[in-house]
């Protein structure tokens, strides 16, 4: 007997060897697991947000009528603030760093918590993001003073008000015209979104993540906990072995796709600029005053899941 | 039950509910949530007030509402027939002067706004009354407003080209540049078919005995110099209103929907310090017409949405589109029958829908036989325009409807007939000449 | 029994109304915070945290508050293509089996709003931005405009097809 289980997701959709990485990992997950089960589980995949829309995912799978998602989780940070930590400014130093929190006591603590509504978490993937200008380079927090700017998520948000720039909320699919026309100066986002957006088409300047960034996302691949339970123990124990076998072939691609922001800027004629050690500090530094505190005041447990995070090495 | 014949029983359902004189909204509703209950997971129906909010969830959506608005304010005072009044004695030597003059407004208007229906109902709130009262019959009048509308979406800057350049991960510049040529070379095809189509009903004003309102086409009239001048005094505040809103949008002041506020609260203004509308009665109208056709547009969409979602989730769209690349066909064979299916489809479904679905799954067959990328989005686009005015589900043409409840849905579909096989021709001459798009970008983009 | 049906059918109609006024009023109170956001944007260099999410809750209770009065002028629109070709005497069957489908779909499509309203409530859901407004807002209007359409459906399938059907065969 098969079984057809939707992944649904909201980059764009390619094939197994091209495109968005984070839609490969959807394939190479589905292929994976179709062979390992002699064609028991079957997949479709639903990209850019083809079947529910971005934010709705969580939800869908919470309540059980999706059965999977890469989803960046901070979506959820409305309903479940605890989620807010998962795109927190500056929180995160490295990939190494992001992948350690799977078994370290923070992931435990948001596993449980997601588990709680009902979700698995499949594969861990976190993602860096750069920031594009128009007038001029934004490496050190001075620089985005005045600046009207687009910050993805409302820690980041948070953060970047601190330091002075003019926080704008607009749509992701204005953020092109809004730069071209003059109704932002800057924005932040994930690199995969830097380049597939041709933001450098209207941008003179990007800062990578090749370096350091304030900006990592957890968008992990998850389950929903009743498609979950329908599966033979076999399938998942094979769904949980493939899924995590998917882990650093997310940190390689993610990795590759912040170096080619740097290419594909270049070759767009921006200019490519990155943050180091000294600069990232200081960021780290206004985060702590703005994003972190605000957490901390805000969600319940939210000092002791900042201690936690900070702890991972 | 297989997916092909669940696709047969969606489409069945779906026009037989239409065709039952159900609110269309209603009955696409209806027809998602029946199918809902018989063929998917019962949790589902717990999401549909998180399936409909989150279509409606949309700042760009909000153009719409703010245009209806801009488009009844204005509509209640002489504005309109200030405009009309002077663009007939500019252009009154011109026959059709009037049709052409609406079609260059929608295409204007359409360089603005990126929402069809909100061109439509722009323009179409004026303009139809006053071609009307001029002779036009009712279905061309309502014809070239709805194919004028469609323009928004092809004439920069537009949503559908945004969405399409992020997944198929092309240039959004170039794709813009790229819709401006075919933007202007349908308007002026609209306009000619307008000329010609006037001189038809004029002929059969001539022979035709009734004392019908055609008539008022034979209307011999002349205009002097100073006739056509002080017109444009009147004009001003118009004008004035223009030059505001695309200032704002190209002075760099403010995104599409913000515009739309600006422009939608600047008329208001205008109507009541300069036309004086402030009673009651006429305010009464003013908000009556915003509340019902906005209502109308938005409640469709959000229902729309609903079904589009069933149909994503029985993978009914997908399937139809990985058969047509599997089969092995020709290059043009190829092409040809993907433009029937985005027709077929542009039957029942909105633009972005289809668009969000579809292309993941034809891109690597357009790909593969060669096509480019950007002038495919060009002619998906226009085939996308052609949805918009098609029955069953043509929002353009519920637009329409809602502006002038007293032009029957036929008269609109056989007005806009005409205009149909014009943009269905022009794909083709889209496919025989490519440059037609493809000139433009590759002059601006020279070094790539 | 009938004055008192009369009474509660007009009485609906005028409170239905009048939230069709009120939907334009949001309209126009959008373009006000649109033009504000501008012009703090643009001339203060200050854009507002809030004007995103409060247009489109804006337009989301504008669009159901409205759902009712639409219905009352018939202005959801629906193909007349069969109108012309069957007989009267059919096409008032037709469209009583019609509006009696509309009812049922309103009505269904209600009674889970609500309970998603709650959900939302219940749960103190809100938005992710750092504004952060409460989520059952918009669910309400949505409720609240789906209950007072399937209301009005059900008074017009009594007002107009049941009277006529008493007064004509
Ligand atoms: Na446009
Ligand atoms: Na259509």
């Amino acid at each position: 007997e098969t079984k057809t289980i939707k992944i649904s997701h909201q980059f764009p959709g390619g094939t197994i060897d091209e495109g968005d990485f984070r839609d490969r990992l959807c394939r190479k997950f589905a292929q994976e697991v179709e062979k390992r089960t002699n064609g028991e589980l079957k997949f479709e995949i639903y990209p850019s947000g083809s079947l529910v829309k971005s934010k709705q995912q969580f939800n869908a799978m919470s309540m059980g009528s999706l059965d999977m998602s890469l989803y960046p989780l901070a979506y959820s940070g409305g309903q479940i603030p605890e989620t807010n930590i998962t795109l927190m400014p500056a929180l995160i130093t490295s990939y190494e760093q992001g992948a350690a929190w799977k078994t370290a006591p923070i992931g435990k603590e948001l596993t449980r918590i997601v588990e709680e509504k009902g979700v698995k978490i499949l594969t861990w993937v976190w993602q860096a993001g750069g920031i594009v200008s128009k007038d001029k380079p934004i490496i050190v927090p001075d620089d985005v003073k005045g600046l009207k700017t687009r910050g993805a998520g409302k820690a980041m948000d948070e953060m970047l008000a601190a330091a002075g720039g003019a926080i704008t909320s607009i749509p992701s699919n204005e953020v092109y015209n809004g730069l071209q026309q003059g109704v932002l100066d800057s924005a932040v986002t994930s690199s995969g979104s830097l380049v597939s957006f041709r933001l450098y088409e209207q941008a003179k300047h990007v800062t990578t993540a090749r370096d350091k960034s304030f900006w990592y996302m957890f968008e992990p691949l998850l389950i929903s906990t009743a498609t979950f339970n329908s599966l033979t123990p076999e399938q998942q124990k094979i769904v949980i072995e493939v899924g995590a076998s998917m882990e650093s072939f997310a940190i390689a691609e993610a990795k590759k796709d912040d170096e080619e922001v740097a290419k594909a800027y270049a070759a767009g004629g921006a200019t490519v600029h990155d943050m180091d050690e000294a600069a990232f500090q200081q960021w780290r530094k206004i985060a702590k005053a703005s994003a972190w505190k605000s957490f901390e005041e805000k969600v319940k447990n939210g000092k002791q899941l900042i201690e936690m995070a900070e702890s991972v090495k | 039950m297989g997916v092909f014949e669940q696709g047969l029983l969606y489409a069945a359902t779906t026009l037989i509910l239409l065709f039952s004189g159900m609110p269309i909204a209603f009955a696409l509703g209806g027809v998602a949530v029946a199918f809902m209950l018989i063929f998917m997971p019962a949790m589902n129906i717990q999401m549909i007030p998180e399936i409909l909010f989150s279509e409606l969830d949309n700042f760009t959506l909000l153009a719409i509402p703010l245009f209806i608005l801009m488009g009844a304010a204005i509509g209640k005072t002489r504005a309109a027939e200030d405009l009309y009044g002077s663009a007939h004695r500019w252009m009154y030597k011109l026959p059709g002067g009037l049709g052409v003059a609406n079609v260059i407004g929608c295409s204007v208007f359409a360089a603005m706004c990126g929402s069809s229906p909100a061109t439509c109902a722009a323009i179409g709130g004026m303009g139809i009354p006053e071609m009307r009262k001029r002779g036009y019959s009712s279905g061309l009048a309502s014809g070239l407003i709805a194919a004028g509308g469609t323009l928004g979406i092809l004439i920069p800057p537009s949503v559908t080209l945004i969405i399409y350049g992020v997944i198929v991960e092309v240039s959004i510049g170039q794709l813009f540049i790229a819709g401006i040529i075919p933007g202007v070379l349908l308007t002026l095809f609209f306009g000619f078919y307008v000329i010609y189509a006037i001189q038809k009903e004029k002929k059969f004003a001539l022979t035709s005995d009734e004392g019908s309102i055609s008539r008022e086409l034979l209307q011999e009239e002349s205009f002097t110099w100073k006739q056509r001048w002080e017109t444009l005094p009147r004009l001003a505040p118009f004008l004035i209103l223009i030059v505001l809103v695309m200032v704002a949008m190209y002075g760099g002041f403010a995104t599409p929907s913000e515009v739309a506020g600006v422009g939608a609260l600047a008329a208001l203004v205008m109507v009541v310090a300069i036309y004086g509308v402030y009673r009651w009665e006429d305010i009464k109208v003013i908000l009556s017409g915003t509340a019902r056709e906005s209502c109308m547009i938005m409640v469709i969409i959000a229902m729309a949405f609903l079904f589009t979602y069933v149909m994503s989730y029985l993978h009914i769209t997908q399937s139809a589109a990985e058969w047509m690349v599997s089969l092995d066909m020709s290059k043009w064979v190829f092409l040809f029958w993907v433009n029937i299916l985005l027709l077929v489809l542009g039957f029942f479904l909105p633009p972005v829908a289809i668009i969000l679905m579809v292309t993941p799954v034809i891109m690597p067959g357009i790909l593969a036989h060669g096509f480019d990328p950007i002038w495919f989005g060009i002619m998906l686009t226009i085939n996308m325009e052609l949805g918009l005015i098609t029955p069953p589900v043509g929002l353009n043409l519920f637009v329409i409807n809602g502006i002038a409840p007293d032009i029957t849905f036929k008269e609109i579909t056989w007005g806009v007939l005409p205009f149909i096989i014009i943009m269905g021709l022009f794909i083709v001459v889209l496919a025989v000449f490519p440059d037609v798009a493809m000139w433009l970008p590759k002059l601006l983009y020279k070094g790539g | 029994m009938k004055t008192c049906w009369r009474g509660f059918s007009r009485a609906v109609g005028q409170v239905n109304t009048l939230m069709g006024y009120l939907s334009a009023v949001m309209i126009i109170i959008c373009t006000m915070a649109l033009t504000y956001e501008v012009v703090v944007r643009y001339f203060f260099n200050a854009p507002t945290s809030w004007s995103l999410e409060f247009n489109i809750f804006m337009l989301v209770a504008s669009t159901f508050l409205a759902a009712a009065y639409t219905q009352i002028k018939r202005g959801h629109v629906g193909i007349g293509m069969l109108d012309s070709i069957m007989s009267a005497r059919w096409n008032r069957w037709r469209y009583l089996v019609a509006d009696l489908a509309s009812l049922i779909f309103c009505s269904f499509v209600s009674y889970y709003t609500w309970k998603f309203f709650y959900m939302v409530w219940d749960q103190g859901w809100v938005t992710e931005s750092p504004w952060a407004p409460k989520l059952w807002i918009p669910y309400f209007f949505m409720a609240f405009g789906l209950t007072s359409l399937s209301v009005q459906c059900l008074i017009q399938i009594i007002d107009e097809h049941l009277v006529s059907l008493e007064k004509g065969e």
